[in-house]
C-alpha cells in the first residue's frame, strides 16, 4: 500500500512484511501485520524479555500459574513453543480453584484441556483444600474486599504447591495493561514500595521467583495471539472484578492508550526507571529502606 | 505513525437497535452479549464504528465474516461484524 493512502474498501490493509491481508494495526510502531507475522512478532518480543531480563535459567523447572483465562493460556502455549528444548527447562502448570460459582468451572476445563494438549504436568489446588473455605464463603462471611482475599490465598496456594513440585519460578500471565494499571494504582494509593517494585518479576520466599514474561505485551495483543493461534475462548468474567479500584483504573488507562498510543509502555518504562533509581539509592546507604517502604522524605 | 482518533465524535452513520430483527440492507454487528445491531453508513472504518458503539478499539477485537481485521479496515454495508471484548478481569 502507498504510504499516506487509505486502504481500499473491501480488503483489509496489507501486511508490511508479506503483503497478505493484515489482522493487526500496531498503532505504536505504525505497521500492519498478517496472522503469521503477528505471531512471530509477539514470540520475538517475549523471547527478548526472557533473554534481556534473564527470567529463565538453564535447567530450571518453571510452573505457569494457569487460571485458564486468555493470558495464562497464551503464556503456557508461548513458553512451550519458544523455550529451547536443549536448555533442560521443564514446564508445569498450577491452577488454583478459588471456589467462585458460575465462573471457575469453565476456566478449569480450559486449563485441564490446555495442559493435557501440551503434555504439561498439571496440578489443581483449591481454596477449600488449603484454607478450608471457598472464596464465595469467605466473601459471604464479610470482611476484606474479594480481590484482596483472593490475592492473598492464591499467592499462598501457588507458593506452597510450587515448592512441593520442586519448581524454581512461577510464571504469571500479567500483561502490559495489568502492569500499567498496577503502577497507577500504587500512585493513587501512595504506595511507594509498590511503585519501586520491578514489573518483570521479583524474588519470592524460599528462593521461589515470580516472573512475568508477558509484561511488555498489551492485553489486546495477548488475546489476538490466542485467537490467531486457535486457543482463545470466550469465558465468563469474574463476578467480583467489577467492584475493584482496578476496574476504574483500567478504563482510564485504556482510554489514554487509545488517545495516545504507547501510554501503557511509557507508564511501565517510567516505573522501571524509578525502581532502578531507588535500588541504586538503597545500595548507597539509602534514601529508602526495604519492606513497606519508609521514606525519609518529609 | 500518529493516528488521532481521539477527538472525533461524529456519527459516520446511524445505529439501529436490532432486537433480533436487523434489515437486509444494514451492516450486522454481533456484540459479545449476544445482541445484534444494524448500522447504516458507507465506507466506515472499524474504529469509527466502535466509537459509535461507545467501545474503545484498544479493548476489542473485530472480525468480519469470520476473519480478524485491523481497526483501520473500511467496512461495507453487507459486512457481518463480530466484536469480541478482551479487556476485563479482576
Amino acid at each position: 500500500m502507498m504510504p499516506g493512502f487509505p486502504p481500499l474498501p473491501g480488503r483489509p490493509p496489507a501486511c508490511e512484511l508479506c503483503g497478505e491481508d493484515a489482522v493487526f494495526l500496531d498503532r505504536v510502531r505504525g505497521c500492519h501485520l498478517c496472522g503469521d507475522h503477528f505471531l512471530q512478532d509477539v514470540e520475538g518480543r517475549v523471547r527478548h524479555t526472557l533473554r534481556g531480563y534473564r527470567l529463565i535459567r538453564p535447567g530450571e523447572r518453571i510452573a505457569v500459574a494457569l487460571s485458564g483465562g486468555k493470558d495464562s493460556t497464551v503464556l503456557l502455549h508461548l513458553l512451550r513453543k519458544i523455550l529451547p528444548p536443549s536448555g533442560g527447562i521443564t514446564l508445569a502448570a498450577i491452577t488454583v480453584d478459588e471456589g467462585i460459582s458460575g465462573y471457575r468451572d469453565a476456566t478449569l476445563a480450559v486449563a485441564r484441556d490446555m495442559a493435557a494438549r501440551l503434555g504439561v504436568e498439571h496440578r489443581i489446588v483449591s481454596f477449600g483444600d488449603l484454607a478450608g473455605s471457598t472464596l464465595d464463603a469467605m466473601v459471604a462471611a464479610g470482611g476484606e474486599h474479594p480481590c484482596s482475599l483472593c490475592g492473598v490465598h492464591r499467592r499462598k496456594a501457588l507458593r506452597e504447591t510450587a515448592t512441593g513440585m520442586g519448581v524454581t519460578a512461577v510464571a504469571t500471565g500479567h500483561n502490559l495493561n495489568d502492569e500499567a494499571q498496577t503502577v497507577v494504582m500504587n500512585c493513587l494509593r501512595g504506595d511507594l514500595s509498590g511503585f519501586t517494585r520491578s514489573p518483570v518479576g521479583e524474588p519470592g520466599e524460599g528462593g521461589l521467583r515470580r516472573i512475568k514474561p508477558l509484561f511488555r505485551i498489551p492485553e489486546k495483543e495477548v488475546a489476538l495471539y490466542g485467537m490467531i493461534a486457535g486457543i482463545f475462548r470466550e469465558l465468563p468474567e469474574c463476578p467480583y472484578a467489577g467492584t475493584a479500584l482496578r476496574s476504574e483504573v483500567r478504563r482510564m488507562v485504556d482510554r489514554l492508550e487509545y488517545l495516545r498510543p504507547g501510554t501503557l509502555g511509557r507508564i511501565v518504562r517510567g516505573q522501571e526507571e524509578v525502581g532502578a533509581l531507588c535500588e541504586a539509592a538503597r545500595e548507597q546507604g539509602g534514601l529508602l529502606s526495604r519492606g513497606r517502604e519508609k521514606s525519609r522524605l518529609p | 505513525m500518529h493516528v488521532d482518533h481521539g477527538n472525533r465524535h461524529f456519527l459516520p452513520g446511524y445505529l439501529r437497535d436490532g432486537g433480533g430483527k436487523v434489515s437486509e440492507d444494514a451492516m450486522k454487528i454481533h456484540l459479545q452479549d449476544g445482541t445484534v445491531r444494524g448500522f447504516d453508513g458507507e465506507a466506515v472504518q472499524v474504529w469509527e464504528l466502535l466509537l459509535t458503539l461507545e467501545l474503545n478499539p484498544s479493548g476489542v477485537i473485530v472480525s468480519r465474516n469470520g476473519r480478524v481485521i485491523p481497526e483501520d479496515t473500511i467496512l461495507g454495508w453487507d459486512d457481518e461484524i463480530r466484536v469480541i471484548r478482551v479487556s476485563h478481569g479482576g
